[in-house]
């Protein structure tokens, strides 16, 4: 696979490392729209305490799943990925104490990517500087609009202003690899207020944006407030143009679309990221996270945690006797890797290898495809040499290839 | 050996829910046939489907062992009957196999036109009848009222009905006891060749053809060799046996029992019910009276989902029609749905049955069209062809006419639903015969309707607007001319032909907004406008569209959750398995039977 702007050898991508995510699930207030596993630091008995503690278990299960796993053969870690919940309210210490520990125990290599999700809220300057010197690198910053009513209606804690302030105090502490988060399609966000967001945001000179579409998740507060009509969703039509629009922006910035909801600036595509997209092996620390070994059994096996904070730390505390309490796994098989493939690597603009589908499945990826040949006909779906890929157009339309 | 004359082999007649089931528990039980840990409510009704139903779909045998108040063993062979209007059939086949019949009339609602229909078939075959009234524990119950009802409208002595609860255990035995007494024992000669009749078979995979019968003459057992007389085909018995109500071996049945017998039987077609077994070697030299054959009055396409289960739903299909010989089905094909069948019913309900029965027993997933009645269409040039598939007919400019079947329905209803059930009749474009008043509160109403609307809803309808105290019997008529005309529905330009039917004109334009209307609702948005038109000929009557689908993409593959992801485009491509393209747009399953629930 070769991502504009950084080669990558066209071998399997598995083969070279693994990536590490650590769910940090903790955060100051729970935001409407959001489904990730966190818990707001007021309804714990004593937080400083957990937030002082979890990185000696997020450790203490890494070293376990060691033991249960042998990971020499996914080679050097390629990312470390701190993501949440909020883990800005970890300390720098915090970070520093998991980040030196890991180096002891796998070995980590200092140029790698490391990326530690932002709340615009919970970092000053100082923290942030105290991040690089732990060792991170790459800083996400859930910025989510830069328009005050959008950021009530999601329910951020935050101002646009504050978001803003903490994008130039990560700059004055050092960061050279800053991406921000933008959600789309708030209730109430009109095209004009987007386009204001993303011309903020665009001067911002961020090396990486995400860009969202708002989902509905089952059981959030916004999906009751939309279900009890107190919030209208905007039109489907609207969410197009919005697209449009950031498409044309964007790239005046320099920031390139590589992935269905990803742009970014040369060089700086999300090694973390694409890890999952090129079904990568990554293994996930901390309650709720998911791994992925792509080397156990024949198609590799997924596990994830469970989704409960206090029954994770009760079983990591008691690791040496209990076994790690995770809630579920699965052992890939040959239809659902090809399904993977396909679904993880038409995310991206590059598309995938015909051939290297063929050579490691020994069928055409038309066959795993139910929509393959309406797609072609509509222009959705384009076949350039040996690139199978979705076209801009079709990037709309990417959960109906399949 | 057993004494002929302590046989006694009777049927329940009833309307649905006066009872019968659990009437039959009861007896069961009394005789202890069914013990607590085998008694399951309503045993007799044993498939899944008619436990969910409530109502009797397929015949079933139970043999009681009942020591009478004389002293004296006596075995009882209930057969029981179905009681949906659409199973008549079945009901003169398990008539024919007994002596006497129970009737069971609720003592509150009274006689029931279907009630009545199966009755007269009993009388027909000479049967005894032993009336009951059941529900006597209601306080509406009036048993005066209902046995003078019964012996107004059915012409037999009620003087001496048993009166009973069977929810309450009531009248249990008084019920065995009137059968004992009234019901004759069988006549037949045991010494004679073997003449048995064929009521009832079904396929087990252990054992092959499993034949119900009911022997007249001579006797039946393992190792004998027998001959089914409308195939000559011969076979050796492996086993013989009786229900009690579970299947158990016995030695032999001889005249006047009931059982069943298997012989290795591998092919369905050797086998047809109404026919009669006799001894290969000794064999009786003319055939018990057969049945007379039923024919199918509604149509519809079957189609298997997956066109790999054509052969399996082929094979299911005969095996089906095994024990159910009034279920008829015919190769064809469709431009929409590929290869399927184009079966023939005896009405919807049965229709309905033999589908969930595809679908549950033999794990099938099968899309059924619009059921349809058989057309009779002259052409210009004189010809005339019976037409069983709406895309079968003619063009219009090649039609004379076009004929309609009618059936004559009797509809037995209290008054006070009587402006109701007229008004249905007439919008159903029914034509009125009669009206009589049996009593003051009693009405029986007579009228010609086109069976093309009975099969849809009339039904249905009719217990709704009865508040389920209508009942209705139908005889085939006659064919009739009409103002009919085929309505095709087109998507995106191209006529569905398992979407055509045939319609009165005047209904035409109503029928055709309603269904691309309908078919607006269900046809999910897809990458681009979908039009969705009503057609008479080449004039397009009605038109909706489904609006594009303008993105369908999930935003992120949150934090590494690749399988729940995964998982949704796994449903979601077995969903689309499910879909048929009709050129580049995906038809919901639903989307074949949206002609039918359009009024």
């Amino acid at each position: 696979m070769r991502v504009r702007g950084r080669k990558v050898e066209e071998d399997n991508l598995e083969a070279r490392g693994f990536s590490l995510y650590l769910h940090v699930p903790f955060c100051i207030s729970k935001c409407l729209y959001c489904d990730f596993y966190s818990v707001p630091l007021a309804s714990l008995p004593e937080p400083d305490k957990a937030i002082e503690s979890y990185p000696k278990l997020l450790i203490k299960e890494f070293s376990k799943l060691q033991k249960s796993y042998d990971l020499e053969p996914y080679g050097e870690i390629k990312s470390i990925f701190f993501g949440g919940g909020t883990p800005t309210l970890l300390s720098p210490d915090g970070i520093e104490h998991i980040l030196k520990e890991l180096k002891t125990m796998v070995g980590v290599k200092d140029d790698i990517e490391v990326t530690i999700e932002a709340n615009p809220d919970t970092v000053s300057e100082d923290k942030l500087k105290g991040f690089i010197e732990a060792g991170v690198n790459r800083l996400s910053m859930g910025v989510q609009s830069l328009n005050e009513e959008s950021l009530k209606t999601l329910g951020r804690c935050h101002t646009k202003e504050r978001a803003v302030a903490a994008f130039h105090e990560a700059r004055a502490a050092g960061f050279t690899n800053i991406s921000i988060d933008l959600i789309y399609g708030t209730p109430g966000e009109s095209i004009e207020e987007f386009r204001e967001t993303l011309e903020k945001a665009a001067k911002l000179k961020a090396e990486h944006l995400s860009l969202y579409a708002l989902t509905l998740e089952e059981g959030t507060l916004l999906k009751k407030k939309v279900e009890l009509n107190e919030v209208t969703m905007p039109p489907e039509e609207d969410d197009l143009e919005k697209l449009r629009v950031a498409s044309t922006l964007l790239p005046k910035s320099d920031l390139t679309r590589y992935e269905i909801s990803n742009f970014s600036t040369p060089c700086h595509q999300c090694i973390h990221n694409l890890n999952y997209w090129g079904r990568g092996s990554y293994i996930g620390l901390g309650p709720s996270s998911h791994s992925f070994l792509s080397k156990v059994g024949s198609w590799g096996r997924r596990w994830w945690n469970k989704k409960d904070l206090a029954e994770y730390t009760k079983a990591i505390e008691n690791i040496e006797e209990n076994n790690l309490q995770i809630e579920g796994f699965e052992d890939i098989t040959k239809e659902s890797a090809a399904l993977e493939r396909l679904m993880l690597g038409l995310r991206l603009t590059e598309g995938i290898s015909i051939a290297g589908f063929k050579k490691e499945f020994d069928v055409e990826p038309s066959t795993v495809l139910s929509n393959f040949s309406k797609l072609m006909e509509l222009g959705y779906l384009e076949v350039s040499g040996d690139t199978l890929r979705l076209t801009r157009g079709g990037m709309e339309f990417h959960d109906e290839v399949f | 050996m057993i004494d002929i004359d302590k046989i006694r082999n009777f049927s329940i007649i009833a309307h649905i829910d006066h009872g019968k089931s659990t009437l039959s528990d009861r007896l069961l039980e009394a005789t202890g046939a069914l013990g607590d840990r085998e008694k399951r409510d309503q045993f007799m009704d044993k498939m899944e489907l008619e436990q969910e139903r409530g109502v009797t779909i397929k015949a079933q045998t139970a043999r009681l062992n009942y020591k009478a108040k004389d002293g004296k063993e006596y075995i009882l062979n209930l057969i029981d009957t179905p009681g949906h209007v659409d199973f008549s059939y079945e009901v003169s086949r398990s008539l024919s196999a007994c002596e006497g019949a129970v009737l069971v009339v609720d003592a509150s609602q009274g006689v029931e036109a279907q009630t009545l229909a199966h009755l007269y078939t009993a009388m027909d075959v000479g049967l005894e009848i032993v009336p009951v009234l059941n529900k006597i524990d209601l306080p509406s119950a009036d048993p005066e009222r209902v046995k003078a009802e019964i012996e107004d409208i059915c012409a037999i002595d009620a003087s001496e009905a048993v009166l009973t609860s069977a929810k309450q255990g009531i009248g249990i035995v008084d019920v065995l006891e009137s059968v004992v007494k009234n019901v004759p024992p069988p006549k037949g000669d045991r010494n004679k060749p073997l003449k048995a009749l064929t009521f009832d078979s079904w396929y087990d995979p252990y054992r092959g053809v499993v034949v119900q019968i009911r022997v007249y003459e001579g006797y039946i057992k393992k190792g004998m060799k027998i001959k089914f007389m409308a195939t000559g085909k011969e076979f050796e018995v492996d086993s013989v046996g009786a229900f009690a109500p579970f299947a158990k071996e016995i030695m032999e049945l001889g005249p006047g029992e009931v059982g069943y017998f298997s012989a290795s039987i591998k092919e369905v077609r050797d086998t047809s019910t109404g026919d009669t077994v006799t001894g290969a070697e000794k064999s009786a030299d003319k055939p018990l009276p057969g049945y007379k054959s039923v024919k199918p009055m509604v149509f519809s396409g079957l189609y298997p989902i997956d066109s790999v289960q054509y052969e399996p739903l082929k094979d299911a299909m005969e095996k089906l029609r095994l024990n159910d010989s009034s279920f008829t089905y015919e190769p064809e094909t469709s431009t929409a749905l590929g290869f399927g069948f184009r079966c023939g019913f005896l009405g919807l309900f049965h229709m309905e049955i033999i589908q969930e029965r595809l679908e549950r027993e033999y794990h099938l997933e099968l899309i059924t069209t619009a059921p349809t009645v058989v057309y009779k269409v002259t052409k210009n040039n004189g010809d005339v062809l019976m037409v069983e598939n709406p895309s079968k007919l003619p063009p219009t400019q090649m039609i004379e006419k076009i004929e309609e079947p009618y059936i004559l329905a009797t509809i037995h209803l209290p008054s006070e639903f009587l402006g109701s059930i007229i008004g249905l009749c007439e919008e159903k474009r029914g034509k009125q015969r009669k009206i009589d008043y049996i009593t003051t509160t009693r009405v029986v109403i007579e009228y010609e309707l086109p069976l093309n609307e009975v099969v849809m809803d009339f039904y249905d309808k009719l217990k709704t607007l009865s508040k389920g105290y209508a009942s209705m019997d139908y005889e085939y008529f006659d064919y009739e001319a009409g103002k009919l005309v085929k309505l095709d529905i087109l998507i995106n330009g191209e006529s569905v032909d398992a979407l055509s039917l045939i319609v009165p004109k005047e209904r035409a334009y109503y029928k055709g907004r309603e269904i691309a209307a309908k078919m607006k609702k269900i046809i999910h948005r897809q990458m681009f406008e979908i039009a969705i038109q009503a057609a008479i000929g080449t004039k397009v009557i009605a038109r909706e569209s489904v609006k594009a689908l303008r993105k369908n993409v999930t935003a992120k593959c949150y934090g590494g959750d690749i399988t729940r992801k995964r998982k949704l485009l796994e449903k979601q491509k077995e969903g689309k398995k499910r879909m048929k393209q009709v050129g580049r747009v995906e038809l919901p399953q639903e989307a074949f039977l949206t002609v039918l629930k359009v009024d």
